[in-house]
């Protein structure tokens, strides 16, 4: 699954630091989110697009042949 | 209240694990039980103490997502390399090797015990999550 967190970070002017506090979770998750390393749950993913006031798909692209990683 | 961050809680839990560690030794060694309940119940309470004063998160989805695969490779890993010792051992104690019969066994049960509790949390949980 790719996404656009850290272009929307950027749009908003948020350091991972200060992104991860408004949606509590640590920082390195943030940073694995953006490397595309870690997949979020739909919890936090729903929580992410709220933040941003978009929709989840705007952020998440879900990309059906793409490598499972989890 | 001091805060600490996450660092500060990571060379806090060492500290506390090498403290912990030597005193058990040491307790062990001295042939002194009480001291060793002592000194994990103190490591316990120093451990949430050092927790409490976080003020950073350190835990969050990502953090149990890693916990359960990581208890997931250990569960395997260890249940299958206690269990085929075990039973290795006691094949040798069948074939003149007497003395490794306890250590077999006890590694057998062992293993037999965790695949019981893996049991018991497995279904527990499926429950929970409507399986």
């Amino acid at each position: 699954m790719k996404n656009r967190l850290k272009v929307y970070r950027a749009m908003h002017d948020l350091t991972q630091e200060e992104l991860a506090k408004k949606l509590g979770v640590s920082r390195q998750t943030i940073i694995a989110i953006e490397r595309g390393k870690y997949d979020p749950s739909l919890e936090l993913a729903f929580k992410i697009a709220r933040f941003f006031k978009v929709k989840i798909e705007d952020i998440f692209i879900y990309e059906e042949d793409g490598e499972q990683r989890q | 209240m001091i805060n600490t961050n996450q660092m500060g809680f990571g060379l806090c839990g060492i500290a506390v694990t090498i403290a912990v560690g030597a005193l058990i030794g040491w307790s062990v060694l001295a042939g002194n039980s009480m001291l060793l309940l002592v000194a994990v119940i103190v490591g316990m309470v120093l451990l949430y103490l050092c927790k409490s004063r976080v003020e950073e998160v350190i835990e969050d989805e990502r953090v149990y997502r890693i916990s359960e695969k990581a208890s997931r490779r250990t569960l395997q890993v260890f249940g299958l390399t206690i269990a085929v010792i075990g039973i290795a051992l006691v094949v040798l104690s069948k074939s003149g090797y007497a003395e490794l019969t306890q250590a077999g066994l006890a590694l057998v049960y062992s293993a037999c015990g965790l695949l019981v509790l893996y049991l018991i949390f497995y279904g527990y949980y499926s429950r929970k999550y409507g399986g």
